[in-house]
């Protein structure tokens, strides 16, 4: 298959819905499940911005925090009625995105005005705010106590001195005990406004049935879209390293580049390849670290980019994590010098392509695709293309722009 | 259901399904649950998934699935109850979407994976068995990082102490250690000699290569299957059986398994299902509303069930000062349950839950292929176990609640925290 950029841009549907909400619709004829995702460019990260004439800061952890409650509804919980209708819920917080889900086999579009509904009539009454931040403080604690959250936080607390990208996502016990439903309602206003916001419909439904759906629940606003505020950051690492101790029966390390925040969608088809090529499953790296028994399963690299951030990082566990940093610098190195071996460039952007047409078989999976690709703010048919039509000069450069002094590493060892 | 035998002991499930770019061919293996033999089980499919004859390099054959649209290959060995399922799966993208011949060329190399393994002087080669006992030991050894997976391992531990179903899937950090290649070799011919085979392929349409290829490579070899899929059901303890272990956590973990003196057929299976559901399954039941939402007692609670080992287990993390109360608020919900003390509509939900679930099962795949091998001694269809689900009464959850006992729990609390 040369085309499968043409092929998705046949099958997804883009509606610019008069409320200014984006809509991506995905038809999966004879499919018994739909899925529908619901989601605001609104994460962890955007903790300080314009609101009306003034510039607000809001406790760090705020929009996990506003998440969970909105499922709290005047008339009820939002899971309830959900359940009443057998669908299954759920949501979730990211840096740079808050995202509300469903699934169901049956009451799609009762389940869809659910969605739509719930998520844009916020509720909240300083009862349920103070319960919230008891279950809340119990998520934070089961984050502590995960070494590979740990280690991965604290590498970005390397990397950046003051993007929020290095505060964590559910907050601290401290801060979220600040947080009040004036801030919330502040919040929802602000940042669950229709233009900042995008809808993805993936399974067999009517198409007009939906549109109906969404003129009814959403209404145009005439908000500005919001803008959060980041401190300009330093191209270098802030800190070049840092240790946690803890429990563990083995060490575990993330470390990485910052990088330019400001790429094009063909620069990030490159980053992500660039990754794989570096020390993926295929790599001469990755057999290199295997055989001298300094990675095991755990091993993994990835890019990761979102508004004002951007960063490569690998983590694992190692007895010897200084080794592995030394291992993947030298491979960088290397190609840097020797140049892309253009051939396992070729299978690796094959494989790559392939993954992403695997995942259409999942109303998940796609959906998950298309809101990431909404958020980074590229067409999804668009990053496939700019993955197919990639070049060895395209990784050659995004390898090329890791420097010395954008490295940091992150461990955890034991007490 | 269009299931055939094509060699003795092996059957294969054809799931006509057109609406995938993907195609799927699971081979599992079944195999009676062996303290002494369930280590060399559990590394085969991790070491026929990384190489073979024709690819002794694993970066070799990662870059050769690479090249095929990333297909998949993989390995996995489970111990579901008194047995092992060892399973081979794979899947790739269909000829439909890509063309070119690629499901003959995944037919052929999974082929070659699971029958011409990569042997030196007739045994595994010594360096790739060292590698991936290496690599299934460092597993073992993090495994206490997932406190939540931990935790559910110490009680199975704790409570089949003696079993072979009381250790890790893998089998014990000393029995890995003490795989040879010989005996890795051993442990090959005798699952493919001895085990129950069931190949499920999802696919537009089954193939006579398919079917040739497995029936000629099965019939090839000297087969004798006398597996019985039976097992050993969780004995009740009266009182209850408890451990408790100290770490540096700051939030508790606390797990009960409740046994019970039912016998599983499809019938029951589905009234328990749906007494789990209610119980600790979805948003509506008892332990997520009441003990998570109203008492705030625990920031997960949740039950699961295991019908052929006779017992549902629910898990919990919990604020290690609320330990107590958390146990006695899931109780709690057990004798609601009991005496009938719950909204009926508690039911309706689960089922149009559960049966949404079952219907959403036919949309993937990897879900059709695990809906059939977990019941590869029962086979009933997602619409007919759909059917059973439908026809549960309040009154078979309030009776199969009573015939669960708590008999063993287990909690991992900070050194100093707790209560």
């Amino acid at each position: 298959m040369n085309n499968a950029s043409k092929f998705l841009d046949s099958v997804l549907k883009r509606i610019d819905h008069p409320s200014g909400l984006t809509v991506y619709l995905y038809k999966m004829p004879g499919f018994a499940s739909n899925y529908a995702i619901f989601g605001t460019r609104y994460g962890s990260i955007d903790n300080r911005f314009r609101f009306g004439e003034k510039i607000i800061e809001v406790p760090g952890g705020i929009a996990h925090f506003l998440e969970h409650k909105m499922f709290e509804c005047a008339d009820g919980d939002a899971f309830e009625k959900f359940a009443r209708y057998g669908a299954y819920s759920n949501a979730y917080t990211s840096f740079d995105r808050t995202c509300y889900l469903f699934s169901c086999t049956d009451f799609f579009y009762e389940n869809l005005q659910n969605l739509l509904n719930f998520v844009s009539v916020p509720y909240f009454t300083e009862d349920t705010v103070k319960k919230e931040q008891g279950i809340i403080g119990q998520e934070i604690t089961m984050y502590d106590d995960m070494p590979s959250w740990v280690v991965f936080i604290n590498l970005l607390k390397c990397l950046y001195k003051d993007h929020p990208v290095n505060i964590d996502i559910p907050g601290t016990i401290e801060s979220i005990a600040q947080i009040t439903p004036k801030l919330l309602y502040d919040c929802h206003k602000t940042f669950y406004t229709p233009a900042n916001m995008f809808l993805c419909v993936c399974g067999d439904f009517d198409e007009d049935k939906v549109v109906d759906i969404i003129d009814v629940e959403i209404k145009g606003d005439n908000a500005p879209l919001p803008v959060s505020i980041f401190e300009k950051e330093s191209r270098s690492a802030y800190k070049q390293s840092f240790g946690a101790v803890m429990q563990v029966p083995k060490p575990l390390f993330a470390f990485g580049f910052k990088e330019n925040p400001k790429l094009s969608c063909r620069e990030i088809a490159a980053k992500d390849i660039a990754v794989k090529l570096i020390s993926g499953e295929c790599s001469p790296l990755y057999k290199t670290l295997l055989e001298e028994k300094l990675i095991d399963g755990s091993f993994s690299g990835a890019f990761s980019f979102g508004r004002g951030f951007a960063f490569t990082s690998f983590e694992g566990n190692s007895d010897n994590p200084q080794a592995v940093a030394d291992a993947v610098l030298g491979e960088i190195e290397r190609i840097k010098t020797d140049g892309v071996d253009i051939s396992l460039f070729e299978d690796i952007k094959k494989g790559y392509v392939g993954e992403i047409l695997k995942d259409f078989d999942n109303g998940e999976d796609v959906a998950a695709f298309i809101c990431d690709c909404a958020c980074k703010g590229f067409n999804p048919a668009k990053y496939i293309e700019e993955i197919e039509n990639l070049t060895g000069k395209d990784v050659k450069d995004a390898i090329d722009s890791f420097f010395k002094d954008a490295f940091a590493i992150s461990t955890v060892t034991a007490k | 259901m269009n299931i055939i035998n094509i060699a003795p002991g092996v059957d294969l499930l054809f799931i006509q399904n057109d609406r995938f770019k993907t195609e799927r061919i699971s081979v599992n293996f079944y195999l009676p649950l062996q303290k002494d033999k369930m280590a060399q089980r559990s590394l085969l499919p991790q070491i026929l998934t990384s190489e073979s004859a024709a690819y002794p390099d694993f970066t070799a054959l990662n870059r050769k699935l690479c090249s095929l649209y990333s297909a998949e290959i993989s390995g996995s060995a489970e111990k579901p109850a008194d047995f092992q399922k060892i399973n081979i799966d794979c899947c790739y993208l269909s000829e439909a979407t890509v063309g070119g011949g690629i499901s003959d060329e995944v037919l052929k190399l999974l082929f070659e994976l699971i029958f011409n393994p990569n042997f030196e002087n007739g045994v595994f080669c010594k360096e790739s068995v060292e590698r991936e006992k290496r690599l299934t030991c460092e597993r073992i050894i993090a495994h206490f990082n997932n406190k939540r997976a931990y935790a559910i391992s110490q009680i199975y531990n704790f409570a089949f102490a003696g079993e072979a179903f009381g250790e890790l899937s893998t089998g014990s950090l000393e029995a890995v250690k003490g795989i040879t290649p010989k005996s890795l070799t051993d442990a090959y011919f005798e699952m493919l000699q001895s085990a129950y085979v069931l190949i499920v392929a999802v696919a537009p349409k089954l193939t006579e290569s398919v079917k040739n290829t497995f029936a000629k490579a099965f019939s090839e070899i000297d087969r004798k299957v006398t597996f019985i899929p039976e097992s050993q059901k969780l004995k009740a303890q009266n009182p209850p059986k408890t451990l408790n272990e100290k770490a540096d956590v700051k939030q508790a973990k606390y797990v009960m398994l409740f046994a019970s003196d039912c016998r599983f057929d499809n019938r029951q299976k589905a009234v328990a299902n749906i007494f789990c559901d209610i119980f600790g399954g979805g948003t509506y039941s008892l332990l997520f509303s009441v003990v998570r939402e109203k008492m705030n007692l625990c920031y997960y609670c949740a039950s699961r069930l295991n019908a052929r080992k006779g017992f549902l287990m629910v898990d919990s993390g919990v604020d290690g000062k609320n330990l107590t109360a958390a146990h006695e608020g899931i109780l709690q919900q057990l004798e609601k349950i009991k005496s009938g003390d719950f909204d009926d509509e508690i039911i309706e939900k689960s089922k149009i839950t559960v049966t949404s679930a079952l219907k959403a099962a036919d949309d993937s795949s990897a879900a059709i292929s695990g809906f059939y091998s977990g019941r590869f001694d029962s086979l009933i269809t997602p619409d007919e176990y759909a059917e059973l689900i439908n026809s549960v009464t309040k009154e078979e959850v309030c009776d199969m609640a009573k015939r669960f006992a708590l008999s063993h729990t287990y909690t991992l609390s900070g050194r100093e925290s707790d209560e």
